[in-house]
């Protein structure tokens, strides 16, 4: 774990018309580490994190990657991805892999435990066998950072543990992990920092302790709750419109 | 050299996605058996590849930008669209658009020339007269002619795939990608002719520049090189149209068309003049309130 | 780290783009390509389709000693699979000429001329070509050798590479022609012995052949019809000389009678019947005065005349012998019987010994009048019953048959013609022709003038053999077997116009070229016409009521076949073979029952092509005109006159005409709710509704 930061986020601010969804967001990503963005509905963490991968352009701010200098410097899992049907699992590791100096398809499905399921078509996986697909793609090429926006979404608790388990075990190995979840428990046991969106801004960052200590929480969650004060009402950026 | 090798994987994967999607070796059938109707009809077979090529150029002026279309609308939509973690691979948007582009007119190639390769070789074995009689001769019927005529077909086809890929990148919605590219359909088919038939009648369009005007609707430009390099040769008749105008004219629609693709791959295209715009609005709004 | 399958995916676009790069250069270099494709070899005449010699001709140079052989052209046109000859170049020009011409067969991709050069050719008196050393062979007698000339590969040259002499002596039986050298020094050699002066190709083309387009030829019926009224006045005026005897009062008997009488006078016959064998030698008037009957004794011929300009007049003959050529020879002698050259006949003179056969055959056998070598001979307002033939005029130019009735044997078979024309060229009219075989046989008789008549349950009506120049009008016939008017042997010029026939097998079978079929009403016959001529105009006829309206058989689409209507037949069209026709001209088709489309006031535009399956129904049946209408049959229908000569057999209307041509016609009968669509504008069919 090194402390030069992998990507560096300047002021980030993006609006979609007249909404702001996210404004000045600075923030340096560590290298080595795994990093998580947590926040409410509504605040903009999926925003960000195609901002940080270059789907979206920001109205304002920079975002620069400042990590090694290799073919595929940031491996991405979209919310929800799309995987064309009628190929089966290895062939479509196969393909992305064969975009950049990448491996068989084989040992990547292995690394997420969809060995067994090489052959057969993505439109026959279940939505956790797709996300863990998704996964070993974003693996594919051995990024210095991978980005996962919500991995373990419609996962279930076993299943969510092994995702966040394989991003530890990629951060160890020197990878860079950024990922956004809602699962707080399973982002405090694995991230190492923690960045707290809210309303487009960032409300808080830095180690789990660090932040439980700054806002005299016993749990992630509480200080979610903090920063984030009334939580019975979504937060809908941008007014009643 | 890694660009090049993006463009290979890219179209690859998109002649594979053509072949194991069953709809569309149907819509090969389905052209087939239409063209076996026509020809049954119209009784070209036997007459030789000239009267087959006139009897198949009706419905393949109104199926090939069907098949077009229907290739080219989703080529970047649903669950074809992958753009966002495309990105993340060193493949640049040229490759991209290449990639799938040429991948996809290979499908259309293989969905529109298969079944007139079928058609020609029934007319080797079927075609022209035979008499025991008389001595036949072949006149200016020619295979070669046959070949020409699949040319052309698959370079319209060509050019209306890359029209249909740009509606379908242009828009948001998946909706709005269906009615955009059924808005291609129209225009192709019968959107050009229309505007030629009012110009000439309204004398916006003098005679004598019709064979050149024509050049601007790729479906009479397709139609005018046919009659001029296919039929023609038989009956002598120059002036279907003036080839050089067609030529430019498919040559115009596709390279517009493939750079309205390269420009809108990026999903947010005009992202910077929006957000020019979305201020200045802002501000008028505000300084209004005041 | 594995670097499989980038090595794999990039070898495999390279290769395949290299492929792509390859298929691409090879169809662009198709586009280049010049198809003109190498010059076809030229073929054996025998096997081209052609046009432009008549039967007759073609016997007779057969028959002939020398070696004839006649310029000739054979042409391969683009979009036309048939070789196509022609014999003269002068009537290839002619053809090319036409308008409709480029658009039946393309252009020409090569042309071939006989070659003279090299081959001793010399000129027979008549100015028929003959040549010394041909590689033709002559198939075994018995057979075809179409004129006289089989030229086989090794005696053509291309067009535009030979000399032409032109006005120089020689002939063909169609008239002067142009011969064709491929070697200028043979040309130059051939016009110091016969003249003329040599021109090339270009030239040659713009020689005028004289030929008739539809104005010429409409004016020339006027024409043949006037010569026919001479002709018949002429005649007429034998019935007024002096009477100097008179049956019974001054002569027992009428030959005696006949014996008696001065030259160039009247021989009167008064009311009774006379059994006697009646023999003119001497130019009289026979003249019945009341009712007089001449009557044999049922074998043999009745009345000989045998010397020119006499007249017979308002006589009734009977008791005509019942021998006749037979059953098996007059249906034998079609036109592949004809010429075997094993018989000497007597009467016949020089090179015209072809036909001896026919002329045995036919000009046998019994008859009631017999007129041999006798010119300008009148035979009026007579009434003859007969088992065998009525009249026979043999070898009688300018013979007039008018006004008389022939009732013939019942069964065609037993019985023989009503009048056989043998070389007697002249005028028959305003007679009666009932049962027997056929009403006017014609042999040789060019020029002759069929009119006015009526044939009635015969075996055919008119039946022209070896005979060109004919007018054959206004006859009305009924209850043929075969035929109503059967022109055979591929005569040119002849002329078929406003007749009425029904209720026969087949009404008019035409053959030959030039011919000129109109204004004819052919109803409730099994086939109304049958087209075998070519370059011929078939026009204003009325075809209702047939089993099939027109069958197109000749081979050569060059015929002009406009302004007919085509009501009610059960088929209005079929074609025997043959490419594509397209019956349209200057914009004006035919008028079919059952067209559909929109229209302009005059024509529909919608083209009609009745030897479809869906089109040749929609007058008959529900729900074509539906059918008709959707999308890809519509569309087709636009694209069928193209390459017109590449298409298989079919016949298109591309502007059929919204109202019937005949007005007058549909008037006089009841079908007075036709009903022309030009003002509806094409929604509903064109229909005849009349009351059964």
């Amino acid at each position: 774990m090194s402390d030069a930061p992998v990507l560096r986020i300047d002021g980030v601010s993006k609006s979609f018309g007249t909404v702001e969804a996210l404004s000045g967001v600075s923030a340096s990503i560590p290298s080595g580490s795994v990093v998580a963005v947590i926040g409410p509905n509504g605040s903009g963490k999926t925003t960000l994190v195609r901002i940080l991968v270059g789907d979206l352009r920001p109205t304002a701010g920079t975002v620069s990657y400042e990590g090694p200098d290799t073919e595929r410097p940031i491996g991405y899992l979209p919310q929800d991805p799309t995987f064309r049907s009628g190929f089966s699992a290895a062939e479509t590791l196969a393909f992305y892999s064969s975009l950049v100096e990448g491996r068989e398809p084989e040992p990547l499905l292995e690394r997420v435990g969809l060995a067994a399921a090489a052959d057969r078509n993505v439109e026959d996986l279940s939505g956790g066998m797709r996300q863990l697909l998704g996964i070993a793609q974003a693996t594919i090429g051995d990024p210095p950072l991978v980005v996962l926006d919500e991995p373990a979404s419609g996962l279930d608790p076993n299943m969510s543990e092994n995702v966040f388990e394989t991003a530890a075990e990629m951060a160890g190995s020197g990878t860079t992990v950024l990922l956004s979840s809602h699962d707080l428990a399973l982002v405090e046991e694995t991230a190492d920092t923690v960045l707290v969106l809210n309303r487009g801004g960032i409300a808080a960052s830095g180690a789990i302790d660090a932040l439980r200590e700054q806002f005299d929480a016993d749990s992630l969650r509480d200080v979610l709750n903090e920063v984030v004060g009334d939580t019975s009402r979504v937060a809908v950026v941008g007014g009643s419109r | 050299m890694s660009r090049f090798q993006g463009f290979g994987a890219v179209a690859w994967r998109e002649v594979r996605t053509v072949v194991r999607t069953r709809s569309y070796l149907l819509l090969s059938v389905g052209l087939l058996a239409v063209f076996a109707g026509t020809l049954r009809a119209g009784g070209g077979i036997e007459g030789g590849y000239i009267p087959t090529a006139v009897d198949l150029l009706l419905p393949l002026e109104l199926l090939v930008p069907l098949v077009a279309v229907a290739l080219g609308y989703r080529a970047f939509g649903g669950e074809n669209d992958d753009r966002p973690v495309l990105l993340s691979y060193p493949v640049s948007k040229g490759s991209l658009v290449a990639g799938v582009y040429v991948g996809r007119l290979i499908g259309l190639a293989g969905i529109i020339g298969g079944p007139l390769l079928a058609v020609g070789a029934a007319v080797s074995r079927i075609g022209g007269a035979e008499s025991r009689v008389f001595a036949t001769h072949q006149g200016a019927d020619s295979p070669v002619l046959f070949v020409r005529f699949l040319a052309l077909t698959v370079c319209f086809g060509a050019v209306v795939l890359a029209m249909a890929m740009a509606a379908s990148v242009l828009v948001r919605t998946s909706r709005a990608a269906l009615a955009a590219g059924l808005a291609v359909l129209v225009v192709v088919v019968a959107g050009g002719d229309l505007l030629a038939f009012l110009g000439l009648t309204a004398d916006a369009i003098g005679e004598d520049v019709l064979g050149t005007v024509l050049g601007a609707s790729p479906n009479s430009a397709y139609r005018g090189l046919v009659l001029e390099s296919v039929v023609g040769v038989a009956t002598d008749q120059g002036g279907a149209i003036d080839v050089s105008a067609a030529v430019a004219g498919l040559a115009g629609w596709l390279v517009v068309s493939l750079g309205a693709v390269v420009v809108g791959i990026d999903r947010e295209p005009f992202a910077g003049i929006r957000t020019g715009i979305g201020e200045l609005t802002g501000r008028v709004a505000g300084a209004l309130d005041r | 780290m594995s670097a499989e399958s980038q090595p794999r995916i990039e070898t495999r676009t390279v290769t395949a783009v290299s492929i792509l790069v390859l298929v691409v250069g090879l169809v662009a270099g198709l586009f280049i390509v010049d198809l003109g494709s190498a010059t076809p070899e030229p073929v054996d005449f025998d096997e081209t389709v052609s046009v432009g010699l008549t039967l007759e001709d073609e016997l007779r140079l057969d028959n002939s000693d020398a070696d004839i052989e006649l310029p000739k052209v054979q042409t391969f046109y683009s979009q036309y699979p048939y070789v196509v000859g022609y014999y003269g170049v002068e009537s290839f020009a002619a053809e090319q000429r036409q308008p409709a011409h480029e658009q039946r067969f393309g252009f020409p991709n090569a042309i071939y001329v006989t070659d003279y050069a090299g081959r001793d050719v010399e000129l027979t008196e008549t100015g028929l070509p003959v040549t010394g050393n041909s590689t033709a062979e002559r198939t075994a007698t018995g057979g075809h050798n179409h004129g006289g000339t089989a030229g086989g590969s090794g005696n053509w040259v291309l067009a535009e590479e030979a000399v032409y002499v032109v006005d120089s002596e020689a002939r063909t039986p169609s008239g002067e022609t142009v011969m064709p050298f491929g070697d200028r020094e043979a040309a130059e050699a051939f016009v110091e012995s016969y003249g003329g002066e040599i021109v090339g190709w270009e030239a040659v083309l713009e020689v005028p052949a004289g030929d008739d387009d539809a104005e010429a030829v409409r004016g020339r019926i006027a024409d043949r019809h006037a010569e026919a009224n001479a002709t018949v006045d002429s005649r007429t005026r034998l019935r007024d000389r002096p009477v100097e005897t008179v049956v019974g009062e001054d002569e027992p008997t009428v030959q005696s009678a006949i014996e008696a009488a001065p030259p160039n006078t009247t021989v009167l016959v008064p009311e009774g019947t006379y059994r006697e064998h009646v023999d003119v030698d001497k130019p009289l008037t026979l003249r019945a005065d009341g009712d007089a009957r001449i009557v044999g004794n049922d074998n043999g011929t009745v009345v000989t005349i045998t010397a020119n300009r006499t007249a017979f007049v308002g006589l009734n003959v009977s008791g005509v012998g019942g021998s006749t050529p037979g059953p098996t020879v007059t249906d034998g002698h079609s036109t592949g019987n004809v010429g075997g050259a094993s018989h000497d006949h007597g009467d016949t003179v020089g090179d015209d010994s072809w036909d001896a056969d026919v002329e045995d055959d036919y000009a046998q056998g019994d008859t009631a009048i017999e007129v041999t070598n006798a010119e300008d001979v009148l035979v009026d307002e007579t009434e003859i019953h007969t088992d065998a033939a009525g009249i026979i005029l043999y070898a009688s130019p300018g013979s007039v048959v008018r006004g008389t009735t022939v009732v013939g044997s019942e069964n065609y078979r037993e019985g023989h013609m009503g009048i056989v024309a043998m070389r007697s060229p002249g005028v028959i009219e305003n007679s009666t022709f009932v049962g027997g075989l056929d009403g006017v046989y014609t042999h040789r008789s060019e020029g002759i003038a069929v009119r006015g008549n009526e044939m009635i349950d015969n075996r055919m009506g008119i039946h022209l053999m070896f005979t060109s120049g004919a007018l054959l009008t206004d006859n009305a016939m009924s209850g043929q077997e075969t035929a109503g008017i059967y022109v055979m042997t591929g005569p040119q010029r002849n002329a078929i116009v406003g007749n009425e026939i029904r209720d026969t097998e087949t009404a008019i079978s035409v053959g030959g070229t030039d011919s000129y079929v109109a204004e004819n009403v052919v109803t409730e016959n099994d086939l109304g016409v049958r087209i075998e001529a070519t370059a011929s105009i078939v026009e204003r006829n009325v075809v209702a009521d047939n089993r099939n309206g027109i069958e197109a058989w000749a081979l050569l689409p060059t015929n002009r076949v406009t302004h007919n209507d085509f009501v009610d037949n059960r088929r209005h069209v079929s074609v025997s073979s043959g490419r594509l026709r397209v019956w349209t001209h200057d914009g004006e088709g035919n008028y079919w029952e059952g067209a559909i489309g929109p229209t302009d006031g005059t024509v529909i535009q919608r083209p009609y092509t009745p030897t479809a399956p869906v089109d040749g129904r929609l007058h008959q049946v529900d729900g074509a005109a539906t059918l008709a209408r959707a999308p890809a049959l519509d569309a087709l229908a636009g694209f069928q006159g193209a390459v017109p000569g590449m298409r298989a057999d079919e016949v298109i209307d591309v502007a059929p005409l919204c109202a019937p041509v005949n007005d007058e016609w549909f008037e006089a009968t009841e079908r007075t709710d036709t009903e022309p669509i030009c003002r509806s504008g094409g929604g509903s069919a064109a229909q005849t509704r009349y009351d059964d």
